[in-house]
C-alpha cells in the first residue's frame, strides 16, 4: 500500500504570553491508502494541531509534512490550498458548515476556486447526497438540518474532490448510538475504498471498532503505542 | 475567468446572506455618491449652459472707466471704433440695474434696436411701440404677469415718496422664454429711449459698446486699438468673461465638495470599520472556506468582488438619485449655494448633461476609495491560518 501522508519529527510551538509552549514534539506518523488510524489523547493533548499539521491546514514550527509524495512545508500558500484542496477531506469537530448555505451550496464549497462544478462534478454531488441519504433536503438550509444529517453533510463535503486523505476531528462526539454506528460503518466503506483515514476521538466505541487499523495516543506532544 | 464567475457567483450569495449590512454600506455609499455626483452633475450642467450663452456673447465689451468706476461712453465713442481692422459691427448698448423698491430688487434694464428685439422675440417683424417692454420670466412670475399686463416701474432718480406722475406705466408685450432665464429672468427689455428715461440717462448716452471682430484672433488686437482710441477703456474679453466664469463656478464646486469631505472620509472610516471588523462567524467561515482548500489569493478575490459590488452598486444608485435631484428636482439647497440669493434668482430649467467622462470619474471617487480601505482587512481576513480562523484566534 502506498503512503499518504508522512510526518517526520514534527514540532509544533505556539505563542503562549511571553513564552512559548510546545504542543506537538518530535513526533512521526505514516499513514497508508486503506489504513484507518484513531488517535486518542486527553483534551489539550494536541491531538486537532496533529490533524490540522497531517491535513496540510497549518505548517509545524519544524520538521517535515508530506502529503501524496509533496513536501508541504515548501510549498507557497496557493499550492498548499490546492493541495488541501485535492488531496484531503477535512471533517472539522464542529463541523464547518456555512449554515446560511443550503446542503449542496456547502457541498459546492470546495469547488468554486476551480471555476465551479463541471457536470461529472455535480453528478458526483448528487451521488454524494443520496449516499448519505441527504438529497430530499439538498435545498435545505445546512443550520436546519439534525446532528446526524449535518455529521453527514460533513462527511460528503469532504468527499467532493475525491480526496487521497480523509482526516476527522471528534466526528462523533455530539451523535447518539445510531448515528455513530452510521458514521462508523461510513468510515468502514471509505477505508475499503483506499482512502486513508485519520480520526480523532475520545469515543472508546470508534477506537474498538473492528476496522480501525491502528490506535495511538497522544501524550505530551508524542505519539504512545498502536 | 470560469474562477472569476464562480468567486463572483459566490461573492454574490455571501452579500445576500448579510442582507442587513450589504444594504446599509450600499445605502452610505450611495448617498456619498449621491451627494458628490450632484455637484458635479450641476456644474456641468451650468457649463454647458453657460457655454451656450458664451456663443452668443460678443468678443469684445468696451467700457469707460473714471476715477476706477464705470463711465458712459457716447456715439462718438462707438464711431471712432467702426473703422478699426476686424470690427465687423459695433453696438451701442443701453443697459443698466434698476432697484424696484416693490419688489425688493434690482430688475436690469436692456435698451435694444428694433432687430435686436425681433430676434430676442422670434419674429423678424417684431418691434417695441414706445411704452411697450418685454419682461424676464422670472420677473414675470414675480408679478404674476402676462402678456397684454401693466407694468408700473420707479425710474432711477425717484424716490417711493414721489408722487405717483414719476412712475412710468408700461405695457407687457410679452415674457421672454424660460430657457433665457439664466441671464434674463429679471431683465426688462425695452426701446433705447424708454431704457435711458428708466435708467435716468440723456440721450445719445452709451453704456458700453459691444465689439463683433472676425478672425476671433485679432481680438487682442482691437483690444489695443481700442485702448488707443477711447479714452479710459477697460475692454472685457469674452474669453476673459468665460475664464472669469469657470473659475468662479469651479470655485463654489470645489468649496461644495470641501464641505462635504468630512462627510466622505467618515463614510469610508465606516466602511474601513464594518469591514475590518471582521465577525466570529465571518472569521470562521473564511476558516471554513480555507479548510476546504481555498488559497488566501480565492478568499481575497472573492471579498474584493463583494466590495466591488457593493461600490457599483451603490455609486449606480448614488448617480441616479444625483441625477433625479438635479434634473428632476432642480437641485433645491444646492443651486443657492451656486447662483447666489436673490428675490429674482432664475428658478433654474437645467439642460439634462451626462458625459461618460463625468459618470467614471463620480463612479472612481467613491468606488476605489472605497475598495482601497476593504483590501487591507480583506488581506487580514484570507491570510488567516484555517485552523485559527476556525477557533476564532484571528
Amino acid at each position: 500500500m502506498s503512503v499518504v501522508v508522512v510526518l517526520d519529527h514534527v514540532t509544533k510551538r505556539v505563542p503562549d504570553g511571553r513564552t512559548r509552549r510546545t504542543i506537538l514534539s518530535e513526533l512521526s506518523l505514516e499513514i497508508a491508502a486503506g489504513e484507518l488510524v484513531v488517535v486518542q489523547g486527553p483534551s489539550g493533548s494536541g491531538k486537532s494541531t496533529l490533524l490540522a499539521i497531517a491535513g496540510a491546514m497549518s505548517l509545524p514550527t519544524s520538521g517535515t509534512v508530506t502529503l501524496t509524495g509533496e513536501p508541504v512545508s515548501r510549498l507557497r500558500d496557493a499550492h498548499r490550498a490546492e493541495l488541501r484542496r485535492d488531496v484531503v477531506g477535512f471533517v472539522f469537530q464542529e463541523l464547518a458548515l456555512i449554515g446560511s448555505m443550503s446542503l449542496e451550496e456547502n457541498l459546492l464549497l470546495p469547488l468554486i476556486p476551480t471555476g465551479g462544478a463541471s457536470s461529472a462534478q455535480k453528478k458526483r454531488i448528487e451521488a454524494l447526497l443520496k449516499r448519505f441519504g441527504l438529497s430530499e433536503r439538498a435545498r435545505d438550509l445546512a443550520a436546519s438540518a439534525s446532528g446526524g444529517e449535518r455529521q453527514r453533510l460533513a462527511i460528503a463535503r469532504a468527499l467532493v474532490r475525491s480526496p487521497k486523505l480523509l482526516v476527522l476531528d471528534e466526528p462523533t462526539a455530539h451523535l447518539d448510538a445510531e448515528n455513530t454506528a452510521n458514521v462508523l460503518s461510513v468510515l468502514t466503506e471509505l477505508r475499503s475504498e483506499g482512502l486513508a483515514i485519520l480520526v480523532s476521538t475520545h469515543d472508546a466505541r470508534v477506537a474498538a471498532h473492528p476496522s480501525i487499523d491502528r490506535v495511538v495516543q497522544l501524550r505530551t506532544g508524542s505519539l504512545h503505542g498502536s | 475567468m470560469k474562477r472569476i464567475r464562480a468567486l463572483a457567483s459566490y461573492a454574490v450569495s455571501s452579500l445576500s446572506r448579510r442582507r442587513g449590512r450589504s444594504l446599509a454600506l450600499i445605502a452610505s455609499l450611495a448617498l456619498s455618491t449621491a451627494m458628490s455626483g450632484a455637484i458635479f452633475l450641476l456644474s456641468t450642467s451650468l457649463d454647458a449652459t453657460a457655454d451656450t450663452l458664451a456663443e452668443a456673447m460678443p468678443a469684445l465689451v468696451v467700457q469707460r472707466m473714471v476715477a476706477g468706476r464705470p463711465a458712459l461712453l457716447t456715439h462718438a465713442d462707438a464711431e471712432a471704433m467702426r473703422d478699426v481692422p476686424s470690427v465687423r459691427q459695433v453696438t451701442e448698448r443701453v443697459w443698466g440695474y434698476l432697484y424696484q423698491p416693490a419688489l425688493e430688487s434690482n430688475v436690469v434694464v436692456y435698451g435694444l434696436d428694433q432687430a435686436a428685439i425681433a430676434e430676442a422675440m422670434g419674429d423678424r417683424d417684431a418691434s417695441l411701440a414706445d411704452d411697450e417692454v418685454l419682461v424676464g420670466s422670472v420677473l414675470g412670475a414675480a408679478l404674476g404677469l402676462r402678456a397684454g399686463d401693466r407694468l408700473a416701474l420707479v425710474p432711477a432718480g425717484a424716490t417711493p415718496s414721489d408722487d405717483h406722475a414719476a412712475i412710468l406705466v408700461l405695457r407687457v408685450r410679452d415674457l421672454l422664454p424660460e430657457r433665457a432665464a439664466l441671464v434674463h429672468g429679471d431683465s426688462v427689455i425695452a426701446s433705447p429711449p424708454l431704457a435711458r428715461q428708466l435708467l435716468g440717462l440723456a440721450p445719445g448716452d452709451v453704456v458700453d459698446l459691444a465689439l463683433d471682430v472676425f478672425p476671433p484672433e485679432e481680438a487682442n488686437v482691437v483690444a489695443a486699438r481700442a485702448l488707443e482710441r477711447i479714452v479710459g477703456a477697460r475692454v472685457i474679453e469674452r474669453d476673459a468673461l468665460t475664464r472669469r466664469r469657470t473659475v468662479t463656478f469651479d470655485a463654489r464646486a470645489g468649496l461644495l465638495s470641501a464641505t462635504l469631505l468630512p462627510l466622505l472620509l467618515a463614510m469610508l472610516l465606516m466602511t474601513f470599520d464594518r469591514l475590518s471588523g471582521l465577525g466570529a462567524l465571518e472569521r470562521k467561515e473564511i476558516g471554513i472556506l480555507k479548510a476546504v482548500g481555498w488559497s488566501t489569493r480565492d478568499v481575497l478575490t472573492a471579498r474584493m468582488l463583494e466590495s466591488g459590488i457593493l461600490a457599483m452598486l451603490g455609486a449606480a444608485l448614488g448617480l441616479l438619485a444625483a441625477y433625479a435631484f438635479v434634473f428632476l428636482l432642480g437641485a433645491p439647497g444646492l443651486s443657492d449655494a451656486y447662483l447666489g440669493w436673490s428675490n429674482l434668482r432664475p428658478e433654474l430649467a437645467l439642460v439634462p448633461t451626462l458625459d461618460l467622462d463625468l459618470v467614471l470619474f463620480t463612479l472612481a471617487l467613491v468606488t476605489l476609495p472605497f475598495v482601497a480601505v476593504s483590501v487591507f482587512p480583506a488581506w487580514r481576513a484570507a491570510s488567516l491560518d484555517p485552523e485559527r480562523a476556525m477557533r476564532g484566534d484571528a
